[in-house]
């Protein structure tokens, strides 16, 4: 019990990565980017061939893909989104829903259905290892890499004449505007940052479980069930999203059989949906 | 520098889907002076206003700023050269402390240390605000709020500066307040432009002053010139004007 | 309308009938399985369309259905032992009890979150199904009580798939529920005043798409002759519907038609070509927003004034 609720803890600061670009992004341009799951799998498929193709060690290649991601996020947001942003809050749905249908079925082109992971010295290895607990390098990894992403955002967006003009635009766009920002560019900053984010959330997934070309769309919703429980737009409150998520994962799975485990977690995710519409810590997280 | 033209907007058309909203509108406004717009609800003073700074694109005309250009320019670009708005209803960012808010309005200013400046100037003329400087915007009253909008709108120092309805639902005692501070703003050299819906204090406090009705000027002139039964005639569209 | 014009309407409406029913008996064996694709995909594109482009509940969960509708003609007509036209119709009530079931839950839930929290039930239903001895976990069921069903019987049941589902939304669209939906898209603020009439107009329109989105599931299913979790829920159904609507023209009743031809006749093409034809679906979606956000036919009616089947609906 103490393990799966260690684990489910740790699990969550993954999950945590995985859903803050996405709730940037809706923080700011009130969009739920429906590709968020596929470029985040895109990401760890570039780490992964820059890896295995070339031979470069994964540190650097979860750096340039970084790199990648965020070239794709000024794409994607300044050729594609910002321009049926005006159009109503369908098109851009829709639009994202296109590119994550295309990214999908182009990596099942290139790669094949087949299992991949990537390659890392933590993935088997346990910083804590007694009867009762141990905990994984890897999930302890992930979860401090989690946490400093966040708080080191949170703290940008709080403390910074940049982060400013991010959370102005996102109150109010008109008046953004009049204090000088330029709101469509900050839309593509808000874009670049998140596809940068999963760009290391994917490097980090991959190194933890493994993936195919259709894993984004599960990634996708866990990314969502993040948002929603932590507070769309919230960036402190991914990670209260993460964790409830992760642990209830862990526990379901823990409970009823590991084979329904995501079962579990979506269920929450649409009990708490029902419940609380705009999310469990949405009046909490800013105060 | 005084007396030179500051903004010059010529036959300025703007319409919105297939309505017309304003037609033929020309105006000039002297560096250093206040200037106003008076019209009833829905004469098309905000569309004038919003179509300046960019927000609205015209269909015909054009808007000269410090002799340039800027038809059809974006927003943020035309903030950039000096010239802004406090828009209609504040518009202030509510869920941002008021601090925050002052410091969005210089979010141009070169260095922080020009912000932290500005920001001290803001609260020497507004105390208020220094005193709830951490509290959110959403928790001030209408009068604050204003104030708030107007202290953000000239912590960038712009060169001029548009102010859409300031004294819309606020008790008499504070609008006088506001006018005020904005009788203080203009003698430290910003030039103005008002709109307002109240033609007395509309005329009190502008140097020259433009009467818009059914998105057409019917009338203008120096302020202190001007009939005030004359204006009123031509605000309700009951004169030869019309 | 005019006595002459309806005169008109109807000649056309029974030609393009008769020459429907002619397909089997005039056309090649490949043609008609074309038509039987296009007819099922028709009625699954008019029910998305009835949501998203009435209803304005952009659902990104149809795929239940299809599934519901499958499941239930490979366990009924194999297991048990039904008539296949039976166990596809129960799979359509089922598909309703499961929507009323839902819907408490699923219609707190507005815009963005009611896509994708139809979607998350969908993908709950993959791995519940995958693990339910039931239905034989993951690995599937074989329809062999459908094997011997020729493919003009299955044209038939897809002709009358299809024209149903047309004439079902064309009937609704002139009926009170109708003016309730075009008043709704058309002046959001009025239409909030009557929160409650909203809501029922809302789940009537969801209850009768996941009514007939079973029944395609079915007839679907009744050509494949094979079902498994992954691909009965799949979300490459909705890929298809949300597709053919786009491509169409979202809001118009001819939309979901022009989508449907369009869509089977790509994807037949495409398959010469292994693995590109989501891509290029994907590619072309998002093209077609970018320069069309109406489709074909919102472009065509935008130009042209031109409308046959949907009645009057301004345009924001």
């Amino acid at each position: 019990m103490l393990q799966v609720i260690v684990t489910g803890v740790l699990l969550g600061g993954l999950y945590a990565i995985i859903g803050v670009g996405m709730s940037l992004v809706f923080g700011i341009m009130r969009l739920t980017n429906l590709a968020h799951g596929d470029l985040m799998i895109l990401g760890t498929y570039i780490t992964m061939i820059l890896m295995k193709g070339m031979g470069i060690p994964i540190w650097a290649s979860a750096i340039l893909s970084i790199v990648a991601m965020l070239v794709v996020g000024f794409v994607i947001q300044n050729f594609l989104v910002n321009r049926v942003l005006d159009k109503g809050d369908e098109p851009a749905l829709l639009v994202t829903f296109g590119v994550s249908i295309f990214l999908s079925n182009l990596l099942l082109k290139i790669f094949g259905a087949d299992n991949q992971s990537i390659v890392n010295p933590l993935a088997k290895m346990n910083v804590l290892s007694t009867e009762a607990l141990s905990i994984s390098a890897m999930y302890l990894f992930s979860f401090v890499v989690g946490v400093i992403v966040i708080v080191g955002l949170h703290y940008v967006l709080e403390k910074t004449n940049f982060g400013r003009s991010i959370r102005a635009t996102s109150n109010d766009t008109m008046a953004a505007e009049l204090m000088g920002v330029n709101t469509r560019r900050a839309y593509v900053y808000a874009m670049v940052i998140a596809l940068g984010i999963a760009a290391l959330a994917g490097t980090l997934i991959g190194s933890t479980f493994v993936f195919y070309p259709s894993s984004g769309t599960q990634y996708l919703i866990i990314a969502f069930g993040v948002v929603v429980i932590g507070g769309m737009g919230s960036v402190i409150g991914t990670l209260a999203g993460g964790i409830v998520l992760g642990v209830s994962q862990l526990l379901g799975g823990y409970i009823f059989g590991s084979g329904v485990q995501m079962l579990i977690a979506y269920l929450v995710l649409l009990i708490i949906l029902a419940l609380r519409p705009n999310g469990l810590f949405a009046s909490a997280t800013r105060k | 520098m005084k007396d030179q033209v500051m903004l010059e907007v010529k036959n300025l058309d703007v319409a919105y889907h297939d309505f017309e909203a304003v037609h033929d509108i020309s105006l000039s406004i002297k560096q250093g002076s206040v200037v106003s717009i008076i019209g009833a609800n829905g004469a098309g003073k905000s569309t004038i206003m919003k179509t300046i700074v960019g927000i609205n694109k015209p269909k015909k005309g054009s808007v000269q700023f410090m002799g340039q250009d800027i038809t059809g320019t974006r927003t943020s670009k035309i903030v950039s050269m000096g010239l802004t708005m406090s828009p209609e209803g504040s518009h202030t960012f509510e869920k941002m402390t008021i601090r925050d808010n002052l410091l969005m309005g210089a979010f141009l200013a070169k260095s922080n240390r020009e912000r932290m400046e500005q920001l001290e100037k803001i609260y020497h003329l507004f105390p208020i605000l220094k005193e709830k400087q951490n509290q959110l915007a959403s928790f001030l009253s209408g009068g604050q709020r204003q104030m708030l909008a107007i202290g953000r709108a000239i912590m960038a120092e712009p060169k001029m500066l548009l102010l859409d309805e300031v004294s819309l639902g606020l008790a008499p005692v504070i609008i006088k307040d506001i006018y005020a501070k904005i009788k203080e703003i203009n003698e430290q050299g910003l030039t103005l432009l008002l709109v307002e819906q109240d033609v007395t204090r509309s005329l009190k406090h502008s140097d020259y002053a433009y009467v818009v009705l059914e998105g057409r000027i019917v009338m203008e002139g120096k302020s202190a010139e001007l009939d005030i039964n004359e204006v009123n005639d031509a605000y309700f569209g009951m004169n030869k004007f019309a | 309308m005019l006595k002459q014009q309806m005169i008109k309407y109807i000649v056309i409406t029974a030609i393009i009938v008769i020459a429907l029913i002619a397909v089997p008996f005039v056309g090649s064996e490949s043609l008609m399985a074309t038509m039987t694709l296009i007819l099922i995909y028709m009625a699954m594109g008019q029910m998305w369309n009835l949501m998203g482009g009435y209803a304005g509940l952009l659902s990104l969960g149809m795929q239940s259905f299809i599934g519901i509708g499958g499941y239930s003609l490979a366990v009924f007509s194999v297991s048990y032992g039904m008539n296949v036209y039976l166990a596809i119709l129960v799979g359509a009530v089922i598909s309703v009890v499961f929507a009323l079931v839902i819907s408490p839950a699923l219609f707190k839930m507005s815009g963005v979150y009611f896509a994708i929290g139809s979607w998350v039930v969908a993908e709950a239903l993959i791995i519940a199904f995958s693990n339910w001895s039931f239905v034989k976990y993951a690995k599937g069921i074989g329809i062999n009580s459908v094997y011997r069903i020729s493919p003009t019987q299955i044209y038939f049941t897809a002709l009358i798939l299809g024209l149903g589902a047309v004439l079902v939304v064309f009937i609704m669209m002139r009926t009170k529920i109708g003016l309730a939906l075009m008043g709704m898209r058309d002046n959001i603020s009025a239409a909030e005043t009557m929160g409650v009439e909203i809501f029922r107009t809302k789940l009537k329109c969801y209850l009768i798409a996941s009514f007939i989105t079973g029944l395609a599931g079915g007839v679907m299913y009744m050509m494949q002759g094979y079902i498994m979790p992954s691909s009965g829920f799949s979300i490459s159904w909705t890929v298809a519907m949300t597709f053919m609507v786009i491509i169409g023209g979202i809001g118009t009743m001819e939309g979901p038609i022009i989508g449907a031809i369009l869509y089977v006749l790509l994807t037949q093409y495409l398959y010469n070509f292994p693995g590109m034809s989501m891509i290029i679906l994907g590619l072309v979606a998002v093209v077609v927003i970018l320069i069309a956000p109406r489709g074909i036919m919102g472009t065509l009616r935008e130009k042209t004034g031109l409308e046959i089947l949907s009645p009057r609906r301004a345009y924001k």
